[in-house]
């Protein structure tokens, strides 16, 4: 049975994959991001918003 | 997940050597306090989870687990110190035992070491809140809105949800940072290429036309459009002025007013409500030096709790309740907020001020690139501008802020004091260089806009894209909260009408309509609960300490539904609803057995009485029971085996000892003739005192248990259910042989009023008034061994059924 985290998760990647701005490159690096056991940590997410996100941009 | 088939306990607490068969059903561990019951969930929890809740947590000071947990006689064979548990996995269909010792507390033996078994185990262990005590229980109700969020979400395992949501804003904020600093950057590149066109406001039109009047004079193809990447410059020959030299005359004396006039405007005066907001800040900091001491704790906590991502500590490898330390981190946060708010004041106005250094270093970069600058004001300029670089990176932190505060008090910008007069200098040599011709002037005029050009573009371009960055980075933080919000609000939705039914159960019979409301809010769970139908308060204001202890166990069941659904086997409970009156119990028995069939709960009490109404109740066995009655370092808990009352009424005899047989019926009937008159509804004569006579009760009993016979009979005709009339017919039976067997009812009752006359009795004439009321009572309660509890009626005020509490048996009272 999935946890409430997880369902809250795969929420959030649906609503991001709908959201102008993220494309499924962007969504998938976050996925990665969050799931990963390790903790989430602020810099890698703001590398991932910022780093590669225009040329993967529709 | 798992139900214990029994418990071995060696050298652990207060308990030496202890053995307790519980046979996967719920069990009760009676005693007064210090009698070694509390070392029995001590037990069940370290096997379980590898610590003692006891030992840890705020005010456990130096207790610790390996000096503390083994028995104070075993202090130095911690290896000695062990529990067994044996157990069943329901969803497995797998038995399992478990061993834990003190002085490998991380080490578990399991046997059989199956993949799946294991799985278990490791599951079990992230779940201590299986064990719970009253203090544990009522954090939930009295507790502060944002800490009860924490409380609660640490025991749903939300933790995380929390802990992503504040570093994503975190993300948020950081790339906002970024795409203001970037933004300032492109404003900064823009007033350059501007001033260089002599631009007011820089159109493409605008543009174009500056341009080309020069490409023009150097017989250069018009350019029609600004593409992203034209070159104004395209077609220049190679080889002419490039760069500093190429700067021309009216560009170099535009840089150089642009300077000269910000110094005269006041380099400080857009920074005028930054700087007062900064040296607010510092002062309130300087003014009080516990608030410096807080801002400083919170950013060590913040660290802290980043740095809290595994079971144990990163530096010195020792175990930690993961859930527990981020609450207690969070927690001290939570009380250092004013010191946030003055900390974010401060770096907020050093964010403000920074961008007009950025603007400022805007200015000060095209002047070195004057040919008559002389290399002493170029490396004035360079340290002027580092100096400003230096100002503004010491404001992003919170002490480098405070460091700076004579700076923002005296004027921050540190404006050479040559500036002046080396402005003037260069104006002057500026002025005095030697008119080029148009071509060269044009040719030098493009060269320096391609230049100033492919700045702007690059600082427009990064900033465009930290623009985007921050516009996910928001995106992302309000899509999750919403997300989350969205779940957390239909899961408190679940809890919280699981809460008021278990609740309303509880108390039926004063709170039959209570209502509970949960208000999840920023990270807080505000609760409020009905009084009465006069309003929704908070759960502290007008009710009572055992009404509290009622809520927090419904809740906190509520909760553990939730969090576990169908594995929700196995509840450890020390102590808890201690203040919950007789009634109430009576009703929350009924509640675990209602809503919980397949839990098996371990329950502590020191109430003797609460002891055994639940044995009555039919939550507990007649076996399931233990009583500790005195406990001695050497030996630990004395045990009382709590075996059927009508067992121990027979070992007495067999033993002679009719006095102890009388004394054991008299108080068993004196609490059993209480009970049913209250689950028949038995008329009695009213006491102001409450001072029933046992005679009074039993005989009404006896009396309304005929009346409700004649009722059920009378319904089985009006049904014509052949079933029901055959079997009210036995019961009748039944009770009239049972009355004849005693000699009538008037002799029952006689005996019970002068109960003290058992005691003078023989054996041989005991032993029948013993027979009389076993078989009398027998017809009160269900014979179904898992049920065993007392028949009542259902509802309780205008009834239809006489029932148990599992329903196998049931008369129906209500005619056609």
């Amino acid at each position: 049975m999935p946890t409430i985290q997880e369902n809250i998760l795969e929420e959030f990647y649906k609503k991001l994959s709908e959201s102008e701005g993220f494309n499924q490159a962007i969504v998938e690096q976050l996925r990665a991001l969050l799931e990963a056991d390790k903790k989430l940590n602020a810099a890698a997410l703001v590398t991932v918003l910022s780093g590669s996100a225009e040329e993967n941009l529709p | 997940m798992i139900q214990i088939e029994s418990v071995h306990i060696k050298e652990l607490r207060g308990i030496r050597d202890l053995t307790l068969t519980m046979n996967r059903e719920s069990f009760v561990v009676s005693g007064p306090n210090g009698s070694g019951k509390s070392g029995v969930v001590d037990a069940i929890q370290f096997v379980l989870t590898g610590e003692i809740g006891r030992l840890k947590g705020s005010g456990t000071g130096d207790l610790n687990l390996a000096d503390h947990g083994p028995h104070v006689e075993a202090r130095s064979y911690p290896d000695a110190s062990s529990v067994t548990l044996d157990v069943h996995i329901p969803h497995l269909g797998k038995s399992a035992s478990i061993t834990r010792r003190i002085k490998k507390p991380k080490h578990l033996k399991i046997t059989p070491n199956d993949a799946d078994v294991k799985a278990v185990f490791d599951e079990i262990a992230q779940h201590s809140e299986i064990t719970l005590s009253r203090r544990e229980i009522i954090k939930f109700i009295l507790t502060e809105a944002s800490q009860r969020s924490r409380d609660v979400q640490t025991l749903l395992k939300l933790d995380d949800i929390d802990q992503t949501r504040a570093t994503l804003k975190t993300t948020e904020n950081k790339l906002n940072t970024a795409y203001s600093t970037a933004k300032a950057q492109a404003e900064s590149g823009e007033d350059s290429l501007k001033r260089h066109l002599d631009l007011a406001k820089l159109t493409v039109e605008d543009l174009l036309l500056t341009i080309n009047k020069r490409r023009k004079l150097l017989g250069l193809s018009e350019i029609k459009e600004i593409a992203k990447d034209t070159s104004v410059a395209e077609g220049i020959s190679e080889g002419g002025a490039k760069g500093s030299a190429a700067q021309t005359k009216e560009s170099a004396l535009r840089d150089i007013n642009a300077v000269s006039d910000a110094v005269n405007k006041g380099l400080e005066t857009t920074t005028e409500v930054a700087v007062k907001s900064a040296l607010r800040s510092i002062l309130k900091i300087e003014a009080n030096a516990d608030l410096l001491s807080s801002i400083k704790r919170r950013s060590l906590l913040q660290s802290g709790l980043d740095l809290v991502d595994g079971p144990h500590c990163p530096l010195c490898d020792t175990d930690w309740d993961i859930g527990a330390l981020r609450a207690h981190l969070q927690e001290k946060l939570e009380k250092s907020k004013e010191a946030q708010v003055v900390r974010d004041k401060l770096l907020e106005a050093g964010r403000s001020i920074s961008k007009e250094v950025i603007r400022i270093r805007g200015l000060i970069e095209p002047l070195t690139k004057i040919a008559e600058v002389d290399k002493r004001f170029v490396k004035r300029l360079g340290q002027w501008s580092g100096n400003l670089l230096a100002f503004s990176e010491a404001l992003s932190s919170l002490e480098g802020a405070i460091a700076l505060k004579e700076r923002l008090e005296s004027g921050w910008a540190s404006i050479p004091d040559t500036l002046s007069s080396d402005l003037d200098l260069t104006r002057e040599k500026v002025k005095a260089r030697p008119d080029k011709s148009a071509t060269v002037e044009a040719h030098d005029f493009l060269v320096v806009a391609q230049e100033r050009l492919n700045n702007w573009r690059l600082f427009r371009r990064d900033a465009e894209t930290k623009n985007a960055a921050a516009s996910r980075g928001k995106i992302a933080y309000k899509v999750y909260c919403d997300v989350a919000e969205a779940a957390l609000v239909e899961l408190y939705a679940e809890v919280e009408g699981d809460f008021g039914k278990y609740y309303q159960l509880v108390n039926h019979d004063d709170e039959g309509e209570f209502k509970a409301k949960f208000e999840p809010m920023d990270g807080k769970l505000g609760l409020l609960v009905d009084f009465h139908k006069k309003g929704m308060f908070p759960p502290g204001a007008y009710h009572s300490e055992g009404h509290q202890d009622g809520m927090g166990v419904c809740l906190y069941l509520a909760l553990m539904k939730r969090v576990l659904g169908t594995n929700f086997t196995l509840a450890v409970l020390d102590d808890v609803v201690m203040s919950v009156d007789s009634q109430h119990r009576k009703q929350f028995c009924k509640l675990l057995k209602t809503y919980f069939p397949d839990t098996q709960f371990v329950i502590t009490t020191h109430d003797q009485v609460w002891a055994r109404q639940m044995r009555t109740e039919g939550l507990i066995g007649t076996k399931s029971a233990v009583a500790f009655h005195t406990w001695t370092v050497d030996t630990g808990p004395v045990i009382d085996e709590v075996a059927e009352i009508w067992d121990s009424i027979a070992e007495d005899l067999a033993k002679n000892e009719v006095p102890t047989a009388a004394a054991r019926l008299r108080r068993h009937l004196e609490y059993v003739a209480a009970d049913l008159a209250d689950e028949l509804g038995a008329k009695v004569s009213f006491r102001g005192d409450g001072g029933y006579d046992m005679g009074e009760l039993l005989s009404a009993v006896i009396g309304r248990q005929g009346e409700l016979l004649k009722r059920a009979e009378k319904a089985a005709k009006s049904w014509d259910d052949a079933q029901a009339k055959v079997k009210v017919e036995g019961l009748q039976k039944a009770r009239a042989k049972s009355l004849a067997t005693c000699g009538g009812e008037q002799w029952i009752i006689n005996k019970a009023v002068h109960y003290n006359e058992w005691a003078e009795l023989s054996r041989q004439d005991f032993e029948p008034v013993v027979t009389a009321f076993r078989q009398l009572l027998h017809q009160f309660r269900c014979e179904k061994p898992k049920c065993d509890s007392w028949l009542a009626l259902t509802p309780r005020f205008d009834p239809v059924d006489l029932r148990c509490a599992c329903g196998s048996f049931r008369l129906n009272l209500k005619q056609k």
